[in-house]
């Protein structure tokens, strides 16, 4: 049994610090992954495929019981998010003066939709208040959007209906992009 | 609780309800619901965003991946 599954049944057992390990192990894994990938001159990268190598990568064959699966995905569609975010603010520093300090990352370019980093970043503040209204909705986002995972598996791991997952991401979109149009008319 | 926290919560309620109907219909049974003006002007916040066009949301990551199909239907993770 590799660590990250130890420590995923460490917290199914109540410990508080052991997603924070398995956030601990994710959040380099993916930035050595983007790193890698641009390096090799890929311009295409997506969080989905970063997530889904990391995941291969730290858990390798191992399968988890469905609430260890809901907490590896929600802790790295997390450790994405930070992923994403560190990026933005780099680029946007970067934009904004000098170059940035970590040239790799600075040439990594996901394939977002979002036209720019202050939108992502925008959007990063938003969540912490979606996180305050109701942390359900914040993870939903988090691994909808940040992870790729569909409402169908959602729904699974969340141990509601697809239509119940639908409904709450039908209410947080609307809960951000009312912040995101009161912050910035 | 009080204050934004709970009008937050009211007006989640009250859009969550408003939901289950048809879009033409939000509008009059939004009136009917006879909201505190603060909460019904936070409802129709969240219809606008609701019914707004592509928001920075909807532009999700994966809908690239979706259009090269390399990842759709793919379970993530060896589970």
């Amino acid at each position: 049994m590799g660590e990250v599954t130890v420590w995923l049944s460490q917290a199914r057992s109540g410990d508080p610090a052991a997603l924070h390990r398995v956030f601990e192990a994710l959040y380099p894994e993916l930035h050595r992954l983007a790193r890698m990938r641009a390096e090799a001159g890929e311009r295409t990268l997506t969080p989905t495929v970063l997530v889904n190598e990391a995941c291969l990568r730290l858990l390798g064959a191992e399968r988890l019981s469905l609430q260890d699966r809901r907490h590896f995905l929600a802790t790295a569609a997390r450790a994405m998010r930070a992923v994403m975010i560190d990026h933005a603010r780099r680029r946007h520093a970067a934009k904004r003066g000098g170059p940035g300090d970590d040239v790799a990352l600075d040439a990594i370019e996901f394939r977002l939709g979002v036209a720019v980093d202050e939108e992502l970043l925008a959007l990063d503040q938003a969540l912490e208040s979606l996180e305050a209204f109701d942390p359900q909705l914040r993870e939903v986002v988090e691994l909808r959007y940040f992870a790729g995972v569909e409402f169908e598996r959602i729904a699974e791991l969340s141990g509601v209906s697809l239509r119940t997952a639908k409904r709450q991401w039908e209410r947080a979109r609307a809960f951000l992009h009312a912040q995101l149009a009161e912050r910035h008319p | 609780m009080t204050g934004k926290p709970r009008l937050r919560q009211r007006a989640d309620a009250a859009f969550d309800r408003l939901l289950d109907l048809p879009a033409a219909e939000r509008a009059v049974a939004l009136v009917a619901m006879r909201l505190d003006p603060d909460v019904e002007a936070a409802v129709r916040r969240l219809l606008a965003a609701h019914e707004a066009g592509t928001v920075a949301l909807d532009r999700l990551p994966d809908a690239t991946i979706g259009r090269d199909g390399a990842l759709v239907g793919r379970r993530l993770g060896p589970w």
